[in-house]
């Protein structure tokens, strides 16, 4: 095979990566929608935090923790791809 | 007409053309035109996407309905970042190691057929025009209100200005633009805080405790009486959560990045910048209910869209009020340049080469044949912006996003996924999608008033599963057919997934 030719990725690993893009997108997809279903159907985030709305605080964990789940995915890809 | 808000337009723009004018030396190949020669770097094309996706229509709409409804507006402005966390997960690696040119050259490196190819180009076509006649007609009538230009001039003058940047700079041009306007926004976005916030005691939720100070509590608490506009919300995020994976101008960006670790810093590099801009928004919200008042707001437009302007005006006199009317125009204009050259792609590469000419088109003529449909793309979409002037198409960006959600995004993901995937399946996900997802807008609130059969003004709720139904569905129907079985899956994998090791600079395949 020529060297530039791309390998197959093992089974194994296809199965990791399958799973991190579906089980990982679909809980992040949840767990995002759980903002506006909460504050829209229930008065869960009807209080305040300190001086601010609940509301805005849920509205910033839904715009902050894709943060923290992209840091926490470019850190295993770089890992699997031998990078520093 | 506002003076200075003309200069600093004019001045932005001959930066812009200085910009496509240096980039044209770069665009020679049909690999130049469409994907920048693969020379994009991570940052740059994260700055590049943040030019693609912080719209005026977030900047202008999101400040506005926030100062009018509170924090019903605020559900406008949660979506983006997750979307960039889902193309990061599922869809950028991938997309980036299989397509070539468009979104459909995905699809197709695992399916071939004629059909199949003029139906993605088709989807991709419709979903760039219907962003193309946002961005007009919102342009047209920014123009005429802060510029004091005549709707037809400014539609026109953008419309040409768009077609010079994607003709003569290609994708290098579109890129230089789009990140020339992220910089300039941010650094606008940055300055108006800073000048907010040192109004309100340097509290940057100053804005919001002072709007619930004087106009009580429910402008920022969530509303639970109406199920409806609920549900709507709900399905407004669930489309813009699934939408970007499916849009071909953003999508098209991941094909310009030289590797797929440069793919991953780009989203990254940008879902920190969107962090930043969405969180801005409610700030500038309330400030403009504060300082510039809910009468003055809705007296210069229904739709809140002024108040952003108006804030800078009170806030930073003619000068910032000037800035920000002239990035609103840079920034309508990076978004319209990559619609350009995502439309000119579907055009000349997956509907005339592969559709109609099987293929055996050369480069050199494909090259030519996107400019050629470039500008007649623009021609159509100018047209077409002209005839809308008087309607509010507002709503169909929401729109763009649950088409795109319920077709191309589908058949995608279950390219990539889905092992017993096949032709006829993505051929019914791409047809019933667009079917039901058009189908609900036509006969629902925004198309049909008060007389309408469904309820919801964003459709995806119902279209998304939809969508995925019909690819399920077309896949049993064609599981029997060999024909339509494609290229072997695992072949598939190993292009989509190579394992790849980086030496800094490249990536080389794993011996």
């Amino acid at each position: 095979m020529d060297e530039r030719t791309p390998q197959p990725p093992g089974h194994n690993e296809f199965r990791v990566r399958r799973r991190i893009a579906l089980a990982g997108g679909a809980l992040t997809l949840v767990v995002y929608l759980a903002v506006p279903a909460l504050t829209a159907f229930t008065t869960l985030f009807d209080g305040h935090l300190g001086p601010v709305g609940l509301g805005y605080v849920a509205a910033a964990f839904a715009i902050l923790f894709p943060l923290g789940g992209a840091y926490a995915y470019g850190r295993w890809a770089n890992r699997r791809e031998g990078a520093p | 007409m506002n003076v200075l808000a003309v200069v600093v337009v004019i001045g932005i723009v001959a930066i812009t053309l200085g910009l496509t004018s240096f980039a044209a030396r770069r665009n020679r190949s049909t690999d130049d035109h469409y994907i920048a020669g693969r020379r994009v770097s991570g940052w740059q094309n994260g700055l590049a996407l943040a030019g693609d996706q912080l719209s005026a229509a977030s900047f202008l709409g999101i400040t506005g309905a926030v100062a009018l409804s509170g924090f019903e507006g605020m559900y406008l402005a949660l979506g983006i970042p997750v979307a960039y966390l889902l193309v990061l997960l599922v869809i950028a690696e991938p997309l980036r190691n299989l397509g070539r040119f468009t979104l459909a050259d995905a699809v197709g490196a695992r399916f071939d057929g004629r059909l199949l190819r003029g139906v993605l180009a088709v989807a991709s076509l419709i979903l760039s025009v219907v962003y193309m006649l946002i961005q007009f007609v919102g342009a047209g009538l920014l123009a005429q209100l802060l510029l004091g230009l005549d709707f037809t001039v400014a539609v026109l003058l953008i419309g040409a200005l768009m077609t010079v940047y994607t003709f003569l700079g290609g994708m290098v041009g579109t890129t230089y633009i789009q990140v020339f306007k992220a910089v300039l926004l941010l650094a606008t976005v940055l300055v108006m805080l800073g000048i907010v916030m040192s109004r309100t005691g340097w509290n940057p939720v100053g804005p919001m405790i002072e709007a619930e100070r004087r106009f009580g509590g429910e402008v920022v608490v969530p509303r639970h009486d109406d199920t409806t506009a609920g549900l709507n919300n709900l399905s407004l995020n669930l489309g813009v959560a699934l939408g970007i994976m499916g849009l071909p101008h953003v999508m098209i960006r991941f094909l310009t990045v030289r590797d797929a670790r440069a793919a991953r810093h780009s989203a990254q590099f940008a879902m920190w910048l969107f962090a930043l801009f969405f969180l801005t928004l409610p700030v500038f919200g309330y400030a403009a209910l504060n300082e510039v008042g809910r009468e003055r707001i809705l007296a210069d437009n229904p739709g809140g869209n002024l108040a952003a302007a108006r804030l800078a005006e009170i806030i930073g006199g003619n000068l910032l009020f000037a800035i920000v009317v002239g990035v609103v125009m840079a920034t309508i204009l990076a978004v319209l340049a990559g619609l350009s050259i995502a439309s000119s792609g579907a055009v000349a590469h997956d509907l005339y080469n592969v559709a109609m000419r099987e293929g055996k088109v050369s480069r050199r003529r494909q090259f030519v044949v996107g400019r050629v449909a470039g500008v007649a793309i623009s021609v159509v979409a100018i047209l077409l912006a002209l005839g809308a002037r008087s309607l509010n198409v507002a709503f169909l960006a929401n729109v763009a996003f649950a088409i795109a959600a319920s077709t191309t995004m589908p058949v995608l993901l279950l390219t990539i996924y889905w092992r017993g995937f096949n032709r006829v399946g993505a051929t019914w996900g791409l047809v019933g999608g667009l079917v039901v997802s058009l189908g609900l807008v036509l006969i629902g609130p925004d198309v049909l008033g008060e007389d309408h059969l469904f309820p919801l003004s964003v459709p995806a709720l119902v279209s998304v599963p939809a969508g995925f139904l019909c690819a399920w569905l077309g896949s049993l129907v064609g599981r029997n057919r060999p024909a339509a079985r494609g290229i072997p899956y695992d072949d598939l994998v190993a292009r989509a997934f190579p394992r790849r090791r980086s030496t800094g600079d490249s990536e080389e395949v794993m011996a």
